[in-house]
């Protein structure tokens, strides 16, 4: 089964897509508040997959995409942030995101965005 | 809604349509008006930038938020001020601010959302116009606030 890394500053989301996915049959590796902790638990965790939220503090989520990316060229990451940021979307599907998602989550879209990213659609 | 307050009016709009499928059936605007100041209450607040920047912020009145964030996070929490309960509101608040983002973007504006925030105390906010929204259950109140920052 693929593991997948959870990177968004919210415990709630955490929680929430946590609990969408493992009901889903997926399983996560590993979870992280910010960009820095993403980066450094993706290189030790080596997930199939990084669920990445793009507005957080110290580290956000384009900055931290860009070192994954620079890091691993073969690096699986979907992009999470709130409704109406386009912007942002563009910028991270141009520095290598594979897909993105916004919240509120849509649980069938998240499923099979998921599974799509997995080659597993 | 006071006139030529449109932003304001579709941050409450969007506000009440994300809160109420986690509150009780009798959810009604209770008042609006303009108020001096930002509630102190405990709460989330979030910076949206547009053409102006707007601070919107959800704080507590008498168990309201605290029935919102429970129900959304799925989990009973202790009390408003507990960190988690905040976090689920700063969340919720995210969730606000994405749909009057997308909706401003529609329009052809371009909005930018900082991160949103928490606290026991709301942060200090030199703001103009501050909107106040109290919305009220069968057994509970909490309250809104909008206002386009003094920058």
């Amino acid at each position: 089964m693929s593991g997948i890394l959870i990177v968004d500053d919210s415990k709630t989301s955490r929680k929430l897509l946590r609990e969408l996915l493992e009901d889903n049959g997926f399983t996560i590796i590993g979870e992280a508040e910010n960009g820095e902790e993403g980066y450094q638990m993706y290189k030790s965790l080596k997930p199939d997959l990084v669920t990445m939220d793009i507005t957080m503090p110290r580290m956000d989520g384009i900055e931290c995409l860009s070192l994954i990316r620079h890091a691993d060229e073969n690096a699986k990451v979907i992009m999470i942030t709130a409704a109406g940021q386009r912007e942002k979307m563009v910028e991270a599907l141009k520095r290598g995101a594979e897909d993105f998602l916004t919240k509120p989550f849509d649980a069938n879209r998240v499923i099979e965005t998921v599974k799509e990213v997995l080659d597993m659609g | 809604m006071p006139g030529g307050m449109e932003d304001y009016s579709i941050i409450a709009d969007k506000a009440i349509m994300m809160l109420s499928p986690y509150m009780d059936e009798k959810l009604t605007i209770e008042n609006i008006g303009i108020v001096e100041d930002f509630s102190p209450n405990p709460g989330a607040w979030q910076i949206i930038e547009s053409d102006s920047t707007i601070v919107c912020s959800l704080y507590e009145e008498s168990g309201g938020l605290l029935e919102a964030v429970s129900n959304f996070a799925g989990e009973r929490f202790e009390g408003i001020s507990e960190r988690d309960a905040l976090d689920a509101a700063a969340e919720l608040l995210n969730y606000i601010s994405g749909a009057y983002a997308k909706e401003m973007s529609e329009r052809g504006t371009a909005c930018e959302l900082q991160p949103p925030d928490y606290g026991n105390k709301l942060k200090k906010f030199s703001a103009v116009k501050i909107c106040r929204v109290r919305l009220k259950t069968g057994k509970s109140k909490m309250g809104i606030s909008i206002g386009v920052l003094d920058i």
